[in-house]
């Protein structure tokens, strides 16, 4: 752990020893372990929020010439059934104040939990499971109180995004168009930092359910995902608005900090970061070091189908973390299918936002609906891109994985050549991303066509399949550091994937620098269906997955096998 | 375990490969940026042999073994196995090598028999009743997964999956690091059982009596580079004789007789070591009239701790006698 420091020179009820250093108490050490790595995060997080903050607000002013436009184009945003789900419910966002609240805060309610849980699983099951909190417990200290300062150290890590988003929307109070105070800044950064601060509570409960931390994150990702569903629901069906109030989204959307702020929604934000915390400490004091709640028998009778090649085992051991990627764009394709209609009509009625988006609706057709909903699925394949980039990322990071874990070695210090075995596994990724790109498209056409949304399952099946071209190049990227740039393979995928949302976010709201856009991989993807699809750009991100991971690969098979 | 069918049994009586040197390395080099993990390492292995690969921590066995298997590309230098490039044909290489890690990275949610039967599948070849019988020998229970399992399981694991592979070749990178001694027993059993039936063992291992018992020569690598190989017979040369006496008075002073060093008196005992000739000190010893006398070879230990007791910029043959 981190360097110990030097304190009092002798231990409560123990007599100074001459010659013996006397170090900090371990929970110290813990939390600024912990902390020091959490708070790095932390501040890239804020800053990047806060730069977001001051995008926003700046190009407020850009989204039409004149404030009646403006307000026209804004209204018919907030009307917009897919924008409801994605963001929540947008409430006076004609002022810059209410827009930046909106955007911000419904932008920090998917990333910042995202992020967050995996930071804290990482932390609380992660190092359990490699042995290392053994380590620590073998100490001068107690299971329940190392989590304690675990979790302080964690928290800590959210004070920097704090911070930055507060200190950067102080400063940006002239283009909000709005005196913000240092109270109100204050505030807002609140609502920015707590979806972040529940969903990293929620991933600490979550740690000693599962006995493995990709499990236990997966479990507290299930929990977002139903935070997420029943908040969208809330926000897009008047009929059932309730729902808002039963998510611990919908809470911190009801925060409207730079609006009229409704400080109240606190208490169950609050409440939940709480409640989350004592059942962790109280778990950990219970529990046996190493066990979990919903522990695997580690006993059983051996199964050995798909043990027969490299390819076989993989297959064996990641379908599980496959399906449930193939459940998330299942859900979402029936989610984002079934609002197509209603989604078409909003986009139908904006005469604005068919001119902003000209490029979504420049084939104009006699069916507004079908044309606003092709608009709306051409955004919504732009998010399954993103997914499928994820994926993308997270499957060639397994591949790392296994280099610096040493499983590699087992296989080819046997007769496994390098290559069979990349090539395997990338076959593999690439099957995987077309399959979730094609199924994302016919379980659009299935929960769009009882609404008589007018859209083709073939022309879906082909937006499906154009979305997988940037999760591609990503791949074929990732073997390329893979080869070239092991030890940052797996950060820079994700900057990739994490790049390319930002920029899609911030270039559908203000204008963007082109040169900046083009360093998007998404920046190049036609928005099929709204527009046909663009084969030569797919073939283009084809020819470049396909070069970096032949580059990628001929390195692979010729340099050292690294360890962590 | 539950019988398993699906790997192919060994092919055939194992034979004596075609070559007599089984791994040859000629001025294998490994360097990382300033540091040299492995210098101009000069090494042959012949057919059937068992040998010792010796060295402290950070002394570049490991390197050895993963430039061997062709994980790790050499600075400089070529590594030959059975003839082959260790690098350019690995697989075909590696068809005919079984080896075992020091520490294991084995799939945690598969059960002892699924590994076992991965890793033989992997391997292409597995005597299936000298498994089940290894398991025994090992007292494995192959129906727990991995992860319960505690070191020495999984390090019995790796030893079973390479030992029932009858594999021309076992590199064993401290092969029973985390097993009790009643399994060090099982093993050093196993790696008898391989050298009778002509297999070539290479094996790192800090256990000096496991090295001592097993193995036919013993290489001792430091700081990279190969200072000692050679048989235990002919290692012993190089360290001195340990000469321990008993007097009725007493002990002579024995310290300018040429070749003793290390002289030392406790009451009427007198412990020395001498190199070279020991006609000087036995006349000077049987002048003072020992009621005891007592003289005996270095252990591996013993020439082990000599070689590392020496300075360190001293070049390997100031060790020679």
């Amino acid at each position: 752990m981190a360097s110990p420091a030097m304190t009092s020179p002798a231990v409560a009820g123990r007599p100074p020893t001459s010659g013996l250093s006397v170090y900090r108490p371990p929970e110290r050490t813990v939390a600024r372990f912990v902390g020091v790595r959490a708070a790095r995060l932390g501040a890239v997080a804020g800053v990047g929020m806060g730069i977001y903050v001051f995008a926003t607000a700046a190009g407020y002013r850009l989204i039409a010439p004149n404030p009646a436009q403006r307000a026209q184009v804004l209204n018919n945003l907030a009307a917009s059934t897919g924008l409801k789900v994605l963001l929540g419910q947008a409430t006076r966002i004609t002022s810059a104040a209410g827009f930046v609240d909106w955007r911000v805060v419904g932008v920090a309610a998917i990333v910042g939990p995202v992020c967050w849980l995996i930071v804290a699983t990482r932390t609380l099951r992660g190092e359990e499971a490699s042995g290392r909190w053994e380590l620590v417990l073998a100490g001068r200290t107690t299971p329940r109180r190392a989590t304690a300062a675990a979790l302080a150290g964690l928290g800590a890590g959210l004070l920097p995004m704090f911070v930055a988003v507060a200190l950067i929307t102080r400063l940006s109070d002239t283009s909000l168009g709005a005196r913000v105070g240092a109270g109100q800044a204050l505030m807002f950064s609140l609502a920015v930092v707590a979806p972040a601060a529940e969903f990293l509570a929620i991933g600490a409960v979550a740690s000693p359910v599962m006995p493995t931390k990709a499990r236990a994150a997966a479990l507290a990702a299930g929990a977002f995902g139903a935070a997420f569903l029943v908040r969208a629901a809330g926000d897009t069906a008047v009929s059932a608005h309730f729902l808002v109030y039963a998510s611990p989204l919908g809470w911190v959307e009801q925060l409207h900090t730079l609006g009229r702020p409704q400080i109240v929604w606190l208490l169950p934000i609050g409440g939940l970061v709480v409640g989350c915390i004592w059942t962790t400490l109280f778990v950990a004091g219970q529990r046996d070091l190493g066990s979990s709640l919903l522990a695997d028998t580690d006993a059983a009778e051996p199964r050995t189908a798909l043990l027969g090649s490299p390819i076989a085992i993989a297959v064996r051991l990641s379908w599980q973390a496959t399906t449930r990627w193939l459940a998330v764009v299942i859900v979402a394709g029936v989610l984002y299918g079934a609002l197509a209609r209603s989604a078409g009509q909003a986009f139908a009625t904006s005469s604005t936002l068919q001119h902003l988006s000209g490029d979504l609706t420049h084939a104009i057709e006699p069916d507004l609906v079908s044309t606003g909903a092709r608009a709306y699925a051409g955004i919504i394949f732009l998010l399954l891109a993103t997914l499928l980039m994820a994926y993308a990322a997270s499957a060639v990071g397994t591949l790392r994985e296994d280099e610096a874990e040493g499983y590699l070695d087992n296989l080819v210090v046997r007769a496994v050549s390098r290559q069979r075995w990349l090539a395997g596994r990338v076959a593999l990724t690439l099957a995987v991303i077309i399959v979730a790109a094609v199924l994302g498209g016919i379980v659009f056409w299935v929960a769009a066509a009882p609404e008589h949304a007018g859209l083709g399952i073939g022309q879906l099946a082909q937006a499906g399949l154009n979305s997988a071209s940037p999760a591609v190049a990503l791949a074929g990227l990732g073997v390329l550091l893979l080869g070239f740039a092991p030890r940052l393979m797996t950060v820079a995928c994700w900057v990739l994937v994490a790049w390319a949302f930002m920029l899609d976010l911030l270039g559908a709201v203000i204008p963007v620098n082109h040169w900046l856009m083009d360093t998007s991989l998404l920046q190049h993807l036609a928005p099929a269906p709204a527009a046909s699809p663009d084969w030569r750009v797919c073939l283009t991100y084809l020819a470049i997955g396909a070069a970096a991971a032949v580059a990628g690969g001929w390195r692979f098979t010729r340099r050292d096998l690294r360890g962590l | 375990m539950a019988p398993v069918a699906a790997a192919q049994p060994v092919r055939g009586t194992p034979t004596r490969p075609e070559t007599s040197i089984v791994i040859q390395t000629r001025g294998l080099t490994k360097r990382y940026r300033h540091v040299t993990a492995l210098d101009s390492l000069d090494l042959d292995v012949g057919v059937g042999e068992v040998l010792g690969f010796l060295g402290p921590n950070g002394a570049g066995k490991t390197t050895t073994i993963r430039l061997l298997l062709g994980l790790i590309r050499p600075t400089a230098g070529t590594a030959a196995i059975f003839g082959l490039d260790a690098q350019a044909d690995k697989v075909a290489v590696h068809a005919r090598v079984a080896y075992v890690p020091g520490e294991a990275a084995l799939w945690p949610s598969l059960t002892g028999a699924e590994t076992l039967e991965l890793l033989a599948r992997l391997q292409g070849q597995a005597d299936l009743a000298y498994r089940n019988e290894l398991i025994r020998r090992f007292d494995l229970d192959t129906s727990i997964r991995i992860r319960a399992y505690s070191k020495g399981n999984r390090q019995k694991v790796n030893l079973i999956a390479a030992l029932a592979s009858r594999a021309d070749l076992l590199v064993l990178d401290e092969p029973t690091a985390g097993l009790d001694p009643v399994m060090e027993q099982a093993f050093r059993l196993s790696i008898r059982e391989a050298s009778e039936r002509g297999q070539t063992v290479f094996l790192s291992s800090h256990v000096l009596s496991e090295v001592e018992a097993l193995c036919d020569r013993v290489a001792i690598l430091r700081r990279g580079r190969l200072v000692e190989i050679g048989t235990l017979a002919e290692l012993r040369h190089l360290s001195a004789l340990t000469v321990e006496a008993t007097f009725p008075g007493e002990p002579p002073d024995v310290t300018g007789i040429p070749g003793v060093s290390a002289v030392t008196v406790t009451g009427r005992q007198l412990t020395c070591q001498v190199r070279g000739p020991v006609a000087n000190l036995l006349a000077a010893v049987a002048a003072a009239r020992p009621d005891s006398l007592l003289s005996r070879e270095p252990s591996l230990e013993e020439l082990f701790l000599t070689i590392y007791g020496a300075p360190q910029d001293v070049p390997a043959a100031d060790f020679d006698g």
